[in-house]
Formats: structure tokens, C-alpha cells, sequence
């Protein structure tokens, strides 16, 4: 197999535009801008707080993944660019990466191949700061309401009954489960404990269904931290603490505009996981970039049964957006994995289980078609290490709808060998 | 691109205004197409208290492994004749949903045998290698 270059690679080699040339494509004039360096910037939405929304919105979804995530980031970013490159003016809407996943399993999350978000190192790495502000207001609640207790709890706080956690933006284990307040009287109220990892808190998803910084001040403020003796619920509110919250997420809560290797404009705001949380980047840079464009390509994280069901029935129902098509993306590798072949033997042929693993994707298909009443088409994304009788055979797919298949005329330019096809290079479509 | 202007008739999988265990049972036979919903263990305790409280009519936020359409990242493809189970209700009033953990699913990962991290590194010259 030829040598490819790693994500990181293609990423350091690209050339940037500075970020007030990318803000121009997308109408945004430098007074709206605030410079994070040369290449992010956050924007500042009020400016545009009358403007009409205009866009046509395209949710990029995926069949269940393996381990290693099947690139939505990487077919929305390839989208997003075909589509800006036939002239159509689209930006692209995408999740901040946690650095849990980035020091786990996955690694870095910004697209793959030459379909990436960039500066990539900056986005995988503290970025502008969001999380940590997200974190810190979280953590802020957690240090009020275990003061709160100790000094004379006259909220009457029952210290089993909280239902707040302590929050990082960290995989770790070890503080699942802790008891804190120990050493004695001047230590504070000893009780059971733990952390969740930040992109699960619901600072995290109250900070992303905001439509401004009012709306985030209620819904800080309306949640639910603990109960007490006589199981009433005690609020962010009762503890006074909606206001310091707030004012430590006025920066996050702006959109962080950055480019995509194509140097088109991309926002990449907010990041609830969608296993533990409701997994889409944040409303305001969703309705923002709809004011700025004609075409909105967003994703939502994991499978469809988890981030599509998220976006559709939370997202689109808080906010009245109504999307216009759907992208499902699937690989080979997660087809046989869906078919019975375990991890380690992913890369080998095993066309039988392609086949097996076809019932996962047929049932996403019709979740969409005639759960939500969306149309919706399937892209694969495919490796260099994809066999070429696997990528033909799509018999199953052809008995679904139309099975008309074609290749996007975007996706046809030559470029120089990729590590992950990023250019989705297949289209099924589904009448 | 032709997608986009098809007439399309968007709606969504449950109402706001069913009971939550209804919204819950939406959720899992239209989406996951399970045969129904156990709430176990304080689930259903949590279930009353939630609605004594008036939050009934909140959404649904669904905390369930990503591995699979069930509850157990071991049934793959598109498993028929199961049941999702669901532990535990957290209210998230300022999120504006109530949060249905099913499974074993946790809020904190842990790190793997050998994490991504063990392979990212920086150059004396502030370049940083091996983020992927």
C-alpha cells in the first residue's frame, strides 16, 4: 500500500488565509470580528441579531460507528467545499473536539484527508477557550452549592440529594465516584461525590441550545442542582449563581469562525457529545451562519439513532429550524463491523459480512425517510484500503429506492493521493 | 443539491406533550425499534417525582451506547425483539430536557489500555506531532 500522509501532515502543510479574507467571503466585515491570532476569530452575532435566515440546512449523520468514527466531520467538510466550489455559498457548522476522545481512543477530530478544518492542532487543543469557560461555570455551581451547605444550608440542602457533579474535560476514570469534603469542620460537608466529562454537563447543553446571552442566563438559572429534605427541587437560581455564571461564558458563548483546507468559512462552536448529551454544535452558530449563507451543512455526532433523534427532535424543536436534507455517511469498515467482524480484522475483505452489516444502514435510511419525513442520501466514505469488489457491491442499497447512482461533478478533481477519501466519492440516492 | 428542494415533510418522533414514559417509548420503538421501555431500578420513582414537579412536558434526552441501535454495544446491525432498559431520570431543566441514561452508559470515559495521548509530542520548535 502506498504511504499516505497523516491528518496532522496535510493539516500543517496547508496555507490559511488570514481569517478577515475567510470573515469577507461570508459578508463579515472586520468591525464584526474578534481575533483569536491570525486564523480564529470569534464573531460577534448581535450585529447580525436582525438579519433574515436564508439557508437551506443539511444534517450530516452516519449509520453506528466503530471505534474509530466514520468521518461525518470529514463528508461535511467535503461537502461543504464541493458545494462552495460550484458556486453554491454554503458554510459549514461543526462541534468543538473534547479532549477526552483526542487523548483516547480517537484521537484528533477535525475532518480527515483533505477535508479538515484548520488550524487543526489550535481546535483539538484548548481552541479559543470554550470548554474551559464551560467548565469553570460548572464547577463555579459545584463550589456555591457545597457552600451553600456549609454555611447554615439555609436552603436546606440535603447533601445526598445532590444531583450536581464536579466537571473536566478529561477521560478519567478515577473521578467517576469520589467523597470530597473530608479533614474536618473548617473543610467543608463531607458527601458522595463525581465528575462527568464536561461535553456530558448541562452547562454544556444549555450553553449550546442558548438563542443569546439572556436565554442562557434563564436556563443556567432554571437548573436543577440538588433537592432537599423535603424533596424540592434547589436551583442555579436559589444559589445566586446565574449571573457569575454568565459572565464567565460572554466570550465562549460567541462562534468561533475558522477555515477549511479549501479556505472556506466554517463556524466550529460548542460540543455535547451525543451519546451522554445531545450532541450538535451550538444553536447560535447554527441560526448565525443560516443569516450568511444559502446552503448550512451541519453534522451531528455518532449514529443517527442518537444525534439525528437529538438534532431533529431537541435542536430543530427549540429552535423552529427545519432541515432540508440528510446526509448519512457510511464506511465499508463500519458495515462489516455491524456485520459481526471484530475490530481487529476490520481491514480484511469479508464481503459476506458488507452484506450482513447492510440492515443497520437500510434502518437509519428509513428512520429518517418516514420517522421524520426527511429525504435523505447515503455517501461512502471510502478508504484507500477498501477493496474494489466491496466498494461495488451496494445490491441491497439498490433495492431501496431509486438506487441511482452518481458521482458528484465536484468530487471528480484530480488530487494528489489522500489517507481517507474525503470527496464522497459515491452517492447513493433515495427517492 | 436537488435533495434540498424536494417538498419534504418534516415532523418529530414524539410530542412534548405525552407523558414521559410514552416519549420515552416513542423514542425507542419508532427510532431503535425496541418492543418497549423497562424502567428500572429508581427510574420509575425518579419517573413520578418528575412529573409531581411539573416537568413532565420537558424532552427527551436519550443517554445510550453509540455502538449499537440497543442498549448493548454488543448487538450489532439491526436488532429486532429487545427491550430498552433505562436506570436513571436527570432532570436538566436548563437544558430544557430530562436526561434517560440506558444501559451502562457512563457520563465519564475512561482512557483505553494505550491512550492516544502516549503518541502526541511537540518539537523544540512548537510543532505538534502525532495528534492523528
Amino acid at each position: 500500500m502506498a504511504e499516505y500522509k497523516s491528518d496532522i501532515e496535510i493539516a500543517q502543510e496547508a496555507t490559511m488565509l488570514p481569517i478577515s479574507e475567510v470573515a469577507a467571503k461570508a459578508g463579515l466585515t472586520e468591525d464584526q470580528l474578534e481575533h483569536y491570532g491570525k486564523v480564529k476569530a470569534k464573531v460577534d452575532i448581535n450585529s447580525m441579531k436582525d438579519m433574515p435566515s436564508r439557508a437551506k440546512l443539511i444534517l450530516v449523520t452516519a449509520i453506528n460507528p466503530t471505534p474509530a468514527g466514520e468521518g461525518k466531520t470529514t463528508t461535511s467538510v467535503g461537502l461543504a467545499d464541493a458545494m462552495n466550489l460550484t458556486g453554491r455559498q454554503t458554510m459549514l457548522c461543526l462541534r468543538e473536539p473534547s479532549l477526552g476522545p483526542v487523548f483516547g481512543v480517537k484521537g484528533g477530530a477535525a475532518g480527515g484527508g483533505y477535508a479538515q478544518v484548520v488550524p487543526m492542532e489550535d481546535i483539538n487543543l484548548h481552541f479559543t477557550g470554550d470548554f474551559h469557560a464551560i467548565g469553570a461555570a460548572n464547577n463555579l455551581i459545584a463550589a456555591m452549592l457545597d457552600n451553600a451547605i456549609k454555611w447554615d444550608n439555609k436552603l436546606n440542602i440535603d447533601p445526598r440529594r445532590v444531583i450536581w457533579r464536579r466537571c473536566v474535560d478529561m477521560n478519567d476514570r478515577q473521578l467517576r465516584n469520589v467523597v470530597d469534603g473530608m479533614g474536618g469542620i473548617p473543610d467543608g460537608v463531607p458527601r458522595q461525590d463525581g465528575f462527568d466529562i464536561t461535553v456530558a454537563s448541562e452547562v454544556m447543553a444549555a450553553f449550546c441550545l442558548a438563542s443569546d446571552l439572556d436565554d442562557l442566563k434563564a436556563r443556567l438559572g432554571r437548573m436543577v442542582v440538588a433537592y432537599t429534605y423535603d424533596r424540592k427541587p434547589v436551583t442555579v437560581h436559589d444559589l445566586n449563581a446565574e449571573g457569575a455564571c454568565t459572565a464567565l461564558l460572554k466570550d465562549a458563548i460567541k462562534p468561533n469562525l475558522v477555515q477549511t483546507l479549501e479556505n472556506n468559512p466554517a463556524f466550529v462552536h460548542g460540543g455535547p457529545f451525543a451519546n451522554i448529551a445531545h450532541g450538535c454544535n451550538s444553536v447560535m452558530a447554527t441560526t448565525t451562519a443560516m443569516k450568511m449563507a444559502d446552503y448550512v451543512v451541519t453534522e451531528a455526532g455518532f449514529g443517527a439513532d442518537l444525534g439525528a433523534e437529538k438534532f431533529f427532535d431537541i435542536k430543530c424543536r427549540a429552535t423552529g429550524l427545519k432541515p432540508s436534507a440528510v446526509v448519512i455517511v457510511a464506511t465499508v469498515r463500519a458495515l462489516k463491523y455491524n456485520g459481526g467482524v471484530p475490530k481487529a480484522e476490520l481491514t480484511t475483505e469479508n464481503l459476506e459480512a458488507l452484506e450482513a452489516g447492510m440492515p443497520n444502514l437500510l434502518q437509519h435510511v428509513s428512520n429518517i425517510k418516514d420517522v421524520y419525513g426527511l429525504p435523505c442520501v447515503v455517501a461512502i466514505n471510502a478508504f484507500p484500503t477498501d477493496t474494489k469488489a466491496a466498494r461495488r457491491q451496494r445490491g441491497p442499497l439498490r433495492g431501496v429506492g431509486q438506487g441511482r447512482q452518481g458521482r458528484r461533478r465536484a468530487c471528480r478533481r484530480g488530487r494528489a493521493p489522500v489517507r481517507r477519501a474525503e470527496r464522497l466519492p459515491l452517492l447513493l440516492r433515495h427517492g | 443539491m436537488r435533495l434540498c428542494d424536494e417538498p419534504n415533510d418534516f415532523r418529530f418522533s414524539y410530542d412534548t406533550d405525552d407523558s414521559i414514559e410514552k416519549k420515552l417509548n416513542d423514542i425507542a420503538t419508532k427510532v431503535y425499534h425496541a418492543d418497549g421501555v423497562d424502567l428500572v431500578g429508581s427510574a420509575r420513582n425518579q419517573l413520578k417525582q418528575l412529573e409531581e414537579l411539573g416537568f413532565g412536558n420537558l424532552l427527551i434526552c436519550m443517554a445510550k451506547t453509540q455502538y449499537s441501535f440497543t442498549d448493548d454495544q454488543n448487538k450489532l446491525g439491526a436488532p429486532r425483539g429487545w427491550r430498552l432498559t433505562v436506570r436513571n431520570l436527570k432532570i436538566s431543566a436548563g437544558a430544557g430536557f430530562i436526561v434517560a441514561l440506558t444501559g451502562d452508559i457512563m457520563t465519564m470515559p475512561g482512557l483505553p489500555r494505550v491512550p492516544a495521548a502516549e503518541k502526541i509530542d511537540v518539537t523544540a520548535d512548537g510543532k505538534i506531532v502525532g495528534l492523528f
